[in-house]
This record gives C-alpha cells, sequence and structure tokens, in this order.
C-alpha cells in the first residue's frame, strides 16, 4: 500500500521535476523552487493522466497491471526526451552559457514588511480551512463535480471492460477531455479503492498550485512583493476558493491556462534563446494539459498558438518564428495527439457544436438580440466580479500605477492577445448555442471568466509599474 | 516622505483586507452550512441505493424517473443516482429494460410517470425498480 503510493504521486512529481529541471535550471532560492516545484507536480499529474488513460484503452483483460507497465512508460519518456535534448545540442551547438535565470526587474524591492507578510499568512490559512470545510460540508463536491469529473473516474475505476459507457452519447458532457476523471481513477487504481480523498487531495492541490505558481512567477519575474499581492487578489476571488472545494475542473485548466503564460514568460526573459526552447516546450506541454482537462482548453491552445506566432513576426520577422514556435509545438504535439486519439476514437459530437447545421448557425450569427443578452451578461459579470473585488482592483492601480515592462514585452504581447481572443471564442460560443442563452450564461460564465483570472491577473502585475522606493 | 509610505502600504493593506473579508466570509459561510442537521444528499443516496445496485446486473443499464417538480432538483438527484451506480449506467426515461423509480414524497408519492410499468421490487426509502418499455 505505501509502496503503491509512494510510486503512483512520487513517480510522476519525479519525472515532471526531471523535466523541469533539464529545461529550467536556476539559482536556488524559495521562489524558483518554489515555481519548480509547483510546474512539476502539474506535469506530472498531466503525464500520468495521459499514460493511464492510454493503458485503459489498450489493456488486455489478462495484461500486466499498471504498476508495471507505467514506470516502463515514464523512463521512456525520459529516454526520448534526453535523446531529443542531445540530437538538438548536437544540431545547434549552443553560443554561449546562460545565467539560467532571469533577474527580473532590476531595481524590484523584495522585501516585505513583516505585518504584512503575517496578514498574507492569515488570509491563505483562512482560505486553506474555507477549503477543508468545502471538503468536508461536500464531500463528492458540487453538482459538476459529481455528475462529469467523479463519475467518469468511478467508471474508469470501477467499470473494468465497461470503463466506455462514459462516452455514451446520453450521458452529461460525454465529450469532455480526461485528465482530472482519469488522474483520480489512477490514484484509485494504485489504493485499491474509490476514496473521496483523492479528488479532495486533487481540488486542493490544483487551487494553492495556481496560488503558489502567481506568486512565485511573479517574484521570479518581477518582484516579491508584486507576487505576493497578486496572490492575495486570487485569494480574495471567493468564487476561486468556494470552486476549489467543489472540485470544479476549471481551477485546474485555470492552472495549465496560466503555466503555459509563466513558461512563455520564463523563456522570453532568458538571454540566450538555446536556453528558452525547453521552457517554450514545457508551455507547449501545459498548453496541451489545459485542451486535455476541458473543451474550452482547445480554444486556449488555438489562441494561444496563433498569438504566439503573430507576436513572433511582428517582432522578429518570419525567421524567427520557426526557433519561437518550433519548440512550443513539440511540446504541444504528444499531448495533442492522445487528445486527437480520444476524441477520434471515444468522444460523441460535442454538445454545443456537434447538433447545429449551418443555416441554424448563419441565423443565430445574424441575430443581434442574442450579442445584446451576451453582452449585458459579460458586462454585469465583470462589474459584478468578486463581490466588488474589481472595484478594488481598480483602486489598487490608481495607487499602484501601470508600465509597460520591456523586459516582458512580448510576453505580455502574447498574452493579452490569448486572453482577448479566448473571450472572443467563448462570446461566439454563447452566440452559437444550442441550449437556453439565459440559462447557459447563468450556469457557465462566471466559471469561464474564473478559468482566464489568474492569468489575467499574472499579465496586469507583470506590467504593473516596481514600487518606489521606501524613504526612511 | 508620508506619500511614499502610503505608496509603499497602501495597496498591500488594500487588498490585504479584501482578502480577508472574502475568506473570512467562505469560513463563516461553510461553518454554517456544516451545522445544518440531517444527512448530505449525497451520503444519503449512497446508502438508499446500495441494494438496488446489489440486485442489478452491473453491465445493467437503466432508465430513471422521479416524482420530483423543480428541473434543478430532478436534474441534481437523477446525476445522485447515475454517480453512485457505476457501472450501471442510468439514463433518463422509460425506454429500458429496467426503470428506477426516485420518489420524493415518501408518504404519498407521486407515481403517475411509472403508472404504466410492472413494478419489480421495493427498496424502501423512496425507490423502487420497475420494467421498463422496452426489453
Amino acid at each position: 500500500m505505501i509502496l503503491s503510493l509512494i510510486v503512483s504521486i512520487g513517480a510522476p512529481i519525479a519525472l515532471g521535476l526531471l523535466l523541469v529541471r533539464m529545461a529550467w535550471q536556476p539559482r536556488l532560492a524559495a521562489r524558483t523552487v518554489l515555481l519548480q516545484l509547483t510546474l512539476a507536480c502539474a506535469l506530472g499529474i498531466g503525464i500520468s493522466s495521459c499514460t493511464f488513460f492510454l493503458y485503459m484503452a489498450w489493456r488486455e483483460p489478462q495484461g500486466p497491471r499498471l504498476a508495471s507497465v507505467e514506470p516502463t512508460l515514464f523512463l521512456c519518456i525520459v529516454a526520448a526526451f534526453l535523446a531529443f535534448r542531445r540530437t538538438r545540442r548536437s544540431l545547434l551547438a549552443p553560443e554561449g552559457r546562460d545565467p539560467g535565470s532571469p533577474s527580473g526587474f532590476p531595481d524590484s524591492r523584495n522585501s516585505i514588511p513583516k505585518p504584512l507578510l503575517v496578514g498574507f499568512w492569515a488570509v491563505l490559512a483562512c482560505a486553506v480551512a474555507g477549503l477543508i470545510l468545502c471538503s468536508i460540508n461536500r464531500p463528492h463536491g458540487a453538482m459538476d463535480a459529481y455528475s462529469i469529473w467523479n463519475m467518469r473516474a468511478r467508471f474508469m475505476f470501477r467499470g473494468h471492460e465497461l470503463w466506455t459507457r462514459i462516452f455514451y452519447p446520453l450521458m452529461s458532457h460525454a465529450d469532455y477531455p480526461l485528465l482530472l476523471p482519469s488522474s483520480i481513477a489512477r490514484l484509485w487504481t494504485y489504493m485499491g479503492s474509490d476514496t473521496q480523498r483523492v479528488p479532495q487531495a486533487l481540488a486542493a492541490l490544483f487551487t494553492f498550485a495556481t496560488v503558489a505558481a502567481l506568486s512565485s512567477s511573479l517574484a521570479v519575474l518581477h518582484s516579491t512583493r508584486r507576487g505576493v499581492e497578486a496572490a492575495l487578489f486570487l485569494l480574495a476571488t471567493a468564487s476561486f476558493v468556494r470552486l476549489g472545494g467543489d472540485q470544479y475542473a476549471d481551477i485546474p485548466l485555470g492552472f495549465f491556462i496560466l503555466s503555459t503564460v509563466i513558461l512563455l514568460g520564463l523563456s522570453d526573459s532568458m538571454a540566450a534563446a538555446d536556453k528558452s526552447r525547453g521552457l517554450l516546450s514545457l508551455g507547449g506541454t501545459m498548453a496541451g494539459f489545459a485542451a486535455w482537462t476541458k473543451n474550452e482548453g482547445i480554444l486556449f491552445v488555438l489562441a494561444v498558438t496563433v498569438a504566439l506566432i503573430a507576436t513572433t513576426v511582428i517582432r522578429g520577422g518570419v525567421g524567427n518564428t520557426a526557433r519561437k514556435v518550433g519548440p512550443f509545438l513539440i511540446g504541444l504535439l504528444p499531448i495533442l495527439l492522445v487528445l486527437l486519439y480520444f476524441k477520434v476514437r471515444y468522444a460523441p459530437p460535442n454538445d454545443v457544436f456537434g447538433s447545429l447545421d449551418l443555416g441554424t448557425y448563419v441565423a443565430k450569427l445574424r441575430d443581434l438580440h442574442r450579442y445584446r443578452v451576451i453582452g449585458e451578461a459579460f458586462c454585469k459579470e465583470l462589474f459584478g466580479w468578486g463581490n466588488g473585488l474589481i472595484a478594488v482592483f481598480g483602486l489598487y492601480l490608481v495607487v499602484t500605477g501601470i508600465s509597460l515592462n520591456r523586459r516582458c514585452a512580448t510576453t505580455l504581447l502574447i498574452a493579452t492577445m490569448a486572453l482577448a481572443l479566448v473571450v472572443a471564442g467563448y462570446f461566439f460560443t454563447y452566440v452559437f448555442s444550442p441550449h437556453d442563452l439565459n440559462w447557459h450564461l447563468t450556469n457557465s460564465l462566471d466559471r469561464l471568466l474564473l478559468q482566464l483570472w489568474p492569468t489575467f491577473l499574472f499579465v496586469v502585475f507583470l506590467a504593473i509599474r516596481p514600487l518606489p522606493r521606501l524613504a526612511r | 516622505m508620508k506619500s511614499s509610505k502610503l505608496r509603499f502600504y497602501l495597496p498591500f493593506l488594500i487588498v490585504l483586507l479584501f482578502g480577508l473579508y472574502a475568506n473570512v466570509d467562505i469560513v463563516k459561510m461553510e461553518l454554517r452550512r456544516s451545522h445544518r442537521p440531517g444527512i448530505l444528499p449525497e451520503i444519503a443516496y449512497e446508502a438508499r441505493l446500495a441494494p438496488l445496485k446489489k440486485y442489478l446486473p452491473r453491465d445493467a443499464i437503466v432508465g430513471y424517473v422521479t416524482d420530483r417538480d423543480l428541473v434543478g432538483q430532478r436534474a441534481g438527484y437523477f446525476f445522485l443516482t447515475q454517480y453512485n451506480l457505476p457501472p450501471i449506467m442510468v439514463l433518463w426515461g422509460k425506454t429500458y429494460p429496467y426503470v428506477i423509480g426516485d420518489y420524493y414524497g415518501l408518504d404519498n408519492p407521486n407515481k403517475s410517470e411509472t403508472a404504466d410499468l410492472v413494478p419489480v421490487k421495493d427498496f424502501g426509502a423512496g425507490t423502487e425498480l420497475y420494467r421498463g418499455t422496452r426489453q
């Protein structure tokens, strides 16, 4: 039992850490260690969910057990990564050594007064308590958790040869990708029982990993102070902690979207182009995991790829595009292949786009009333965001002021473009929605925007002016 | 000097106070919820459906009808039933070999939807199994 737990949790994290360390070897500091660990955990969870899905898809009734198949697969991944790295090195012959760590603003203020730091820990403790209480009050999560994610995990764990029943078209959201169900079912398989502690722990991990990734990445790229403030804004978003405790997949999706942008930011801040390629590849892999978590992630993959291509063409010319976009696509490709296999082999048509014909699309596209209803809903959601948090955010920005950090200008451009494209995509998804429009908006818009909120915070805080020097 | 100190502390204080307020509010709300009497529907349904799960073959596909009126409640309890029975598959309607009748009004359940079906077994607590319209 203990050995299988170590294998089930430790092996993917070790694999993730190895891949992150291969791509990025910064100077050891609390912020870089925290960021690497956070990215490693998510990478490990993502990879192991893919391997578990493939194991379920290809296994024979009397075939080998997961515990004997998975370590072999992990070793193959490491070998493939090493071989790719060696081939690339011999082909490219790097010109010089990279310091390995972006330094952030040269005049960044990293110190936080002790009383303020105590305040931050108090907020974090309250958020942890809130999430634990959510898990006690709703051990199986809220409706989306038990009607989609946990139920699919139960089919994967309990179903044996019947696990493909989750793809029956009459089941709820049968076409949704499997990162979460697969991760939960994988851990249940190792533990031998479908305890609720597993989805609860995964939900808590993704919730606080998002906070950790946001704060530590800003601490690396900007300043610790801004990292902590951004984390406070995220924790102050009541729906973020609550949806985390309710085991919704929007939180892991938000994490993978944020991680993609963070990795693009880190690669942007690297002096030597050769060093940034590994980070770009990892960014592509994280974007792939976003698509492997929820269908909205597929829209993000398209948006971030378009934004990456457009930005590199604008800033570096066509010649530079292949050098930037290539590694990103190489990292993305394996996860997209798994997703493609899932979509082609198992997933039924999507409930929003699968049931419409061209005539209906055109009619909905020309219906101006739909635009007005959707526009109003977006405005209402934005102005009421976080029970007044948006007003606090506005006040905060007025006090601090915004100036563009030129060092990360490319990342800011890519991320802003990607976020704008995703929001536009969400808007038109509602335009084409076959469901009752008001019902669809009421039941999903807040969660869709919450997926983008951590990345939006990252972008804004990256652009914020460094603190003034405190007079003594 | 006062102004620079203000700019140093004020942004942090603004977000800190709001963060505390939002999270204490969640804790207070969840504490109130945890003191509510009664068993959680998820837990209650697990126990309620356990005998039915034992009775049905694991590869069964069963229909589902309920006497609950509200759309949100109907969906919620349907999903709870579906969630508690894997790998048995539960789908809306009566056109399946078996149909689960999930009744809310224990004293006087509204069984109009299953009036045309042949009862197979009453599991108590508002759960009944019927033969469906398709064998």
